[in-house]
């Protein structure tokens, strides 16, 4: 799994380049934590997925994890760019009750609005 | 009448998180000699992902053990078996419950809820302390193409 995180205002924008199951998991957990911890004034949490293939229930046990931090820190949490078989279980799974989805960055940003 | 198996291939490997990728996407491979379609290739990839990651976490919790994964094409389906022989399931239709799990902290519940809204048929014959089988099942929906 390749993580690139980077800090765009009050976001932090997670870009994921493999599959997420239980083989992945605990580093992207490991390196968002420490990225969250280490920014304290981020608040939003953008996921960009466009490189994620599989996602299973291991893989949102991580996303529903970080929602619960983010959530301490009243921001938001996007789902960038997931491809139709990601989205698929993500919607199954109900995660459109605590993450919103966007095509673009501009529009991921737009959704959690002009704060700074 | 006995059906015949077509095709069949059985896999073992030890219960490494690495090794999960591979079971789906061998089974995955197995199966798209049916008339599956890329979004029920997609299905069948989950159901393995999660029944091999039950046993991975729950079977084997800690410890390293034998998973067995045995695909059977007989007819238009596939039959897939998981199998350890780790610590088992005390009470199999709690399981099945959505959003039940041993670990509230760390997961949420839904792997066997995938399993069974993904696959035709989901049996679990399951024996504390002596392990695990998970037998799915699925047939593509969409009419064979006669060549
Ligand atoms: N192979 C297994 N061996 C032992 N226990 C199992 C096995 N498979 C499932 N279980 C038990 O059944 C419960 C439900 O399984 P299920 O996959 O639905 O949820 P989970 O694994 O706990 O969470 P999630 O799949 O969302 O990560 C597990 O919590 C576990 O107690
Ligand atoms: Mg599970």
């Amino acid at each position: 799994m390749d993580i690139a995180i980077r800090r765009k205002r009050n976001a932090l924008i997670v870009s994921l380049d493999g599959e997420l199951d239980l083989a992945t998991a605990a580093e992207v957990k490991e390196r968002v934590d420490a990225a969250l911890a280490a920014n304290a004034k981020v608040n939003h949490l953008i996921w960009d997925l466009e490189k994620v293939g599989f996602i299973d229930s291991s893989g949102l046990a991580v996303l529903l994890g970080r929602y619960k931090e983010i959530q301490a820190r009243s921001g938001k949490v996007i789902a960038l760019r997931a491809l139709e078989p990601v989205r698929r279980v993500l919607t199954m799974a109900g995660m459109e009750r605590i993450m919103q989805f966007a095509d673009t960055e501009e529009q991921a940003l737009a959704q959690i609005g002009g704060k700074r | 009448m006995m059906e015949t198996i077509e095709n069949m291939v059985e896999m073992r490997f030890p219960s490494k998180a690495a090794n999960i990728g591979f079971a789906r996407t061998a089974v995955a491979l197995f199966a798209s000699q049916l008339e599956f379609t890329l979004d029920e290739l997609d299905e069948i990839k989950i159901a393995v992902s999660e029944a091999v990651s039950n046993a991975v976490i729950h079977g084997y919790k800690g410890t390293e053990g034998e998973i067995t994964v045995i695909c059977r094409l007989t007819g238009n389906r596939l039959e897939v078996t998981v199998k350890d022989e780790g610590r088992g399931i005390s009470n199999v239709q709690q399981a099945l419950e959505p959003a039940f799990t041993t670990e509230p902290e760390e997961r949420m519940g839904l792997g066997l809820v995938f399993v069974r809204e993904y696959m035709d048929e989901l049996v679990i014959d399951s024996e504390p302390g002596k392990g695990t089988c998970v037998f799915m099942a699925k047939s593509p929906s969409q009419t064979r193409v006669h060549s």
